[in-house]
């Protein structure tokens, strides 16, 4: 599911590298995997921090998930989003890999507004391009 | 029982709104020490160990730099604890206490400088592209502590049924003990609890009053050897204990820590009550880090003064409040409503308590505590004594 970007298009994006390529540019939920001992940990790192290892996969991880918090942004932080409040900024649990928290903005919901237990499913934006990188995905969590 | 070193000197320059002050970074740190070591009854040339820290966001100060400026002696001990912000200040009062303890520096100054015209808090900077945690955060809009510290209290009152009162009760001790405080930013500013609840969300639970502020100014004090201490003009604050860390997993990016939702230091909290022989009911007298309410709450029941479910009603009926709740909290006004020098201003009041000296003094006070963090671990936490233990 592709829809626009949530928050203004002038807001930066990550910056995209060996490790959390496959997370912000695959259009899939992907988490970094341990080719070691199996061990799956989410943000990204150059390091297990189980085993040590420092070879990866990014495996598939299921597109639905919880949200276990959120907060609503009122007083804007960034030049980009003076127009953009207020907004919803989630925590999402995944139902797979198990434990797994990713940050994201629910889309499509009442007013901004998101609730904890609330059943979400994964959503992309359209690529963003910045110069000298791999164009980005940004997750955009739906209500199911 | 540790006490083997104590504070015998404080000082601190105005305090200003930010960007108010007539005055640069260096030149507020230079007041703030000078006043503390006057204080000690010492001159510069017995200062002989500096400790502070800085952000990527504030002006740094380099300790070789102002050693020399200020007309220290051999500068023997320099060192910054790390990493964070304003959970350290309690962490710089012990990596002080550690080094007059082992003989490594006679009179260490501990100090903090903030001047918000010259670099500011509080914003995400402007960059096209954001890299490490911020790649998480800042491209969905948490980009500042304000939400990071939002998202994490929204799960905690979720879980242990935390009311926004809670939040008011703290955002409200500090204001009314401001209102005794001249050196105060909200000095003359009181608020009610209708103002609190009415008051513009910043991001939610976090209304505007549950926001620290960011001022411009510096505190300093000098920590020396109980022997020495003994000979000091002001009666000293004993270190009786200082703790600081947090729980193993408590530094993994992007809220993935199992100690989600909590401050992550519960395992302070055990040390520092092992370390000094005594129990959190012990406690006359607490300043507690307040970036915003909602990481006191948490802080409240890490060190266990309460469990998360009792938080309602511990915070509640006056109990905050100086001079006779059942523990008084932030009793010069905290980062909320006296001054955001990074925290370092709290430990300051913690030493006047000690002293008597507090604006909103609490009687008899043996067992002073300062608290610095959570929202940012590791977690840091210094406790004075009257007496020397």
């Amino acid at each position: 599911m592709k829809s626009q970007r949530y928050l203004p298009d002038a807001l930066p994006v990550p910056e995209v590298n060996d490790v959390n390529r496959a997370f912000f540019t695959s259009g899939e939920i992907r988490i970094q995997t341990c080719q070691a001992c199996g061990s799956v940990q989410h943000p990204p790192l150059e390091l297990c921090c189980t085993c040590g290892g420092f070879a990866f996969d990014y495996i598939a991880g299921q597109s639905s998930g919880t949200v276990c918090s959120y907060t609503i942004v009122h007083h804007p932080t960034h030049s980009a989003l003076a127009d953009a409040v207020p907004y919803n900024v989630v925590i999402v649990e995944l139902d797979q890999p198990p434990g797994v928290r990713v940050i994201g903005n629910l889309v499509g919901g009442i007013e901004n507004r998101a609730e904890i237990g609330q059943r979400v499913v994964a959503g992309w934006t359209t690529p963003i391009e910045r110069e000298g990188q791999a164009p980005v995905q940004l997750l955009q969590w739906h209500p199911i | 029982m540790h006490g083997r070193a104590a504070v015998v000197g404080l000082g601190e320059s105005t305090y200003y709104r930010p960007g108010r002050s007539p005055h640069s970074a260096l030149q507020l740190a230079a007041t703030a020490i000078r006043a503390a070591v006057a204080d000690a009854g010492l001159v510069m040339a017995d200062i002989d160990g500096l400790v502070t820290w800085h952000t990527p966001l504030d002006t740094s100060l380099r300790s070789a730099n102002l050693a020399s400026w200020l007309g220290f002696g051999n500068l023997r001990f320099a060192a910054n604890p790390t990493s964070g912000g304003g959970n350290l200040s309690a962490a710089a009062v012990g990596l002080a206490d550690a080094a007059v303890t082992a003989g490594y520096a006679n009179n260490v100054v501990v100090y903090r400088s903030l001047n918000q015209g010259e670099k500011r808090y509080g914003r995400s900077l402007d960059e096209e592209v954001v890299s490490d945690e911020n790649a998480y955060r800042t491209p969905f809009g948490l980009g500042a502590p304000a939400a990071f510290n939002a998202v994490l209290s929204t799960k905690y009152m979720h879980d242990h049924g935390v009311r926004q009162d809670a939040l008011a009760e703290i955002a409200l001790a500090s204001y009314a003990h401001a209102q005794n405080n001249p050196r105060a930013i909200m000095y003359g500013k009181p608020l009610t609890r209708e103002q609190y609840h009415a008051s513009r969300w910043i991001a939610e639970p976090f209304h505007l009053y549950d926001c620290c502020q960011e001022s411009d100014g510096a505190c300093a004090m000098v920590v020396t050897s109980s022997e020495r201490a003994a000979d000091a003009p002001q009666h000293p604050a004993f270190i009786q204990a200082s703790a600081n860390g947090m729980v193993p997993d408590g530094g993994l990016w992007g809220f993935n820590d199992g100690a989600f939702p909590s401050g992550r230091y519960r395992p302070v909290g055990e040390e520092l009550w092992q370390r000094a022989g005594v129990r959190p009911t012990d406690i006359d007298v607490a300043q507690f880090y307040e970036n915003f309410t909602g990481t006191t709450m948490m802080a409240i029941a890490d060190l266990g003064f309460c469990e998360p479910g009792e938080l309602n009603d511990f915070l509640a009926d006056g109990r905050l409040r100086a001079p006779d709740g059942g523990l008084p909290i932030n009793t010069s006004g905290g980062n909320l409503a006296e001054a955001y020098i990074h925290g370092l201003q709290l430990v300051n009041e913690a030493v006047r308590q000690v002293r008597n000296e507090s604006v909103n003094q609490v009687p008899h006070v043996e067992l002073s505590l300062s608290v610095a963090g959570p929202g940012t671990p590791p977690g840091s936490t210094v406790l004075f004594s009257r007496s020397r233990p």
